[in-house]
């Protein structure tokens, strides 16, 4: 799901800019991969008229499908009806783009897929956490983990709510072809997974997690109960790219 | 065609443009024409109570896209210098607000998908007492499109040697195009410091449009004096000031003529006038 938001700068770490049609920038964020193409609206700025309409023109010509601003005029809310865009307005512009888009989330309870935000500060802190951990057969709380990240046969999925394991699943890995390293990255990504815990993992995997906002952890533990627990306990710590094995 | 244009404006509303008018039209003594130009909200008429002889709809024309023929190719909006178009869900999107009537976007369908159709704006009124033609323009409660109804109200032809133009005040489109062309222009102020800063803004825009002027002080009185200095040094002429009276006030408050009401009035309306004609020259 592509969100347009308006900033008066090129990050989601800036405020929001509360006018739409004369915003200074456009953030389009993809839920799905965390990517944020960046808008520069000058143009509309320094419009005589028609900013609203053509700002509409704008987001819609990169796919948005909700608009996160502060004011729509009565023109550009014509626009958005008929480009079935809707708008989430009334954000102040004391708010960064993260901040709207949690009141976004919490407000309009929107059911918005998988929003993963690079370098995040996480949208689903408070709710579930829903770690994966690499599993020898047969899966699950009591099975070996895996040592080997990419060519492992399974992944078990634990859910945590307030540390509490609220449920546990199993999703096959399929093979390793050769630079297929990433195929695990989409695969747990289209699962909400928000972290995932290794003993080990190539440098290419973990970029590739990073860039979807799922967190790596390194840690030590003979079965997935083990390498839970230490999540728990927080004696995990997070992986680094100076941490990778080579070869990956 | 007149053989004079005098248009008469002010930045600040309020200031006595529309008094100025009417009495000028009811000094000239001949036949004359006062065209009121504040189409948002002309009230000349209410001065003159002429009787009415003619009234025309007055319509813009707007493009209309054909959903058979349009391919949502985007070149109507691509062409459309006012940001009226939006295409969005591979339909066009036309706001009539934004819309100029330039015509570009028919130019610019391959498929030929758009047409245009006439949409009312306003109405022209005509209407005369004793020697007094009046034009008004009246636009339709609700519409953006003033300008438009002003130029064609500024097409109709006039007959008499001197057209008095109403402008709208202050100095955007409408009161451009109430103004441009004119021989003369009059800019009527107030001695308030809004209606200074106002008045420089008006300069402004005639300095732009290359229009001859000439500034009345409306309701002068002690605090006249900024006025007057900005004028010395921009080299503009006073042509008159109303000194601030009660009795004219009064007379005004009955939506009578000032200077038929108010002899010494009538001669310096008169004089006013020769003045203008003068400069014109």
């Amino acid at each position: 799901m592509k969100i347009a938001i308006t900033s008066v700068g090129t990050t989601l770490e800036d405020q929001i800019d509360e006018r739409f049609g004369r915003a200074k920038y456009f953030l389009v964020l993809d839920s799905l991969t965390g990517d944020v193409e960046v808008v520069d609206n000058s143009g509309n700025c320094a419009a005589a008229q028609g900013a609203g309409i053509n700002s509409v023109q704008i987001i819609a010509d990169r796919g948005a499908e909700y608009l996160i601003t502060g004011f729509v005029g009565p023109k550009a809310l014509e626009a958005l009806k008929k480009a079935k865009i809707p708008s989430f307005e009334g954000v102040e512009s004391s708010l960064t783009c993260w901040e709207a888009l949690k009141k976004f989330k919490s407000d309009t309870k929107a059911e918005v897929p998988c929003l993963k935000l690079k370098g995040s500060k996480n949208m689903s802190e408070k709710s579930t956490i829903k770690l994966a951990i690499p599993s020898e057969q047969p899966g699950g709380l009591e099975a070996n983990r895996s040592g080997h990240f990419g060519r492992c046969a399974l992944f078990t999925l634990v859910e945590l709510k307030e540390n509490e394991i609220v449920n546990v699943s199993i999703i096959e890995n399929p093979p390793h072809a050769e630079n297929g390293c990433l195929r695990p990255v989409s695969l747990l990504a289209e699962q909400n997974v928000n972290a995932i815990l290794v003993n080990g993992i190539g440098g290419r995997p973990l970029s590739g997690f990073n860039s979807v906002g799922i967190k790596v952890y390194l840690g030590n533990g003979l079965t997935v109960k083990d390498c839970v627990e230490a999540y728990l306990k927080g004696n995990l710590t997070t992986m680094s790219m100076d941490d990778t094995c080579r070869g990956h | 065609m007149p053989k004079y244009t005098i248009a008469i404006a002010s930045g600040k509303g309020g200031t006595g443009k529309t008094t100025f008018a009417v009495n000028l039209a009811y000094v000239t003594n001949s036949a004359v024409t006062l065209m009121d130009c504040d189409v948002e909200a002309p009230n000349a008429h209410l001065f003159l109570n002429p009787e009415w002889v003619n009234s025309e709809e007055v319509a813009v024309l707007n493009p209309l896209v054909d959903e058979n023929k349009c391919n949502g190719c985007k070149e109507c909006k691509n062409h459309c210098r006012f940001n009226a178009i939006a295409v969005l869900k591979g339909e066009p999107l036309i706001s009539l607000e934004l819309c100029h009537s330039c015509g570009a976007c028919l130019l610019a369908c391959p498929e030929q998908a758009i047409t245009e159709f006439k949409r009312p704006i306003g109405t022209i009124k005509e209407g005369s007492l004793g020697q007094i033609k009046l034009l008004q323009g009246q636009l339709n409660i609700g519409e953006v499109r003033s300008s438009a109804l002003i130029d064609q109200l500024r097409t109709k032809q006039v007959d008499t040697d001197l057209l008095l133009i109403d402008a709208p005040p202050g100095a955007s489109c409408a009161t451009i195009a109430a103004i441009k062309d004119v021989d003369f222009l009059v800019l009527v102020t107030e001695p308030t410091p809004l209606g200074l800063n106002d008045l420089k803004i008006s300069i402004q825009m005639a300095k732009f449009l290359n229009i001859k002027i000439g500034v009345v002080i409306n309701k002068s009185d002690v605090s006249s004096a900024p006025v007057r200095e900005y004028c010395a040094k921009q080299q503009i002429p006073i042509i008159s000031e109303f000194k601030f009276d009660p009795n004219l006030a009064k007379v005004y408050s009955y939506g009578q003529i000032i200077a038929a009401k108010l002899p010494e009035y009538y001669d310096q309306f008169s004089r006013t006038l020769k003045r203008v004609k003068e400069m014109i020259r």
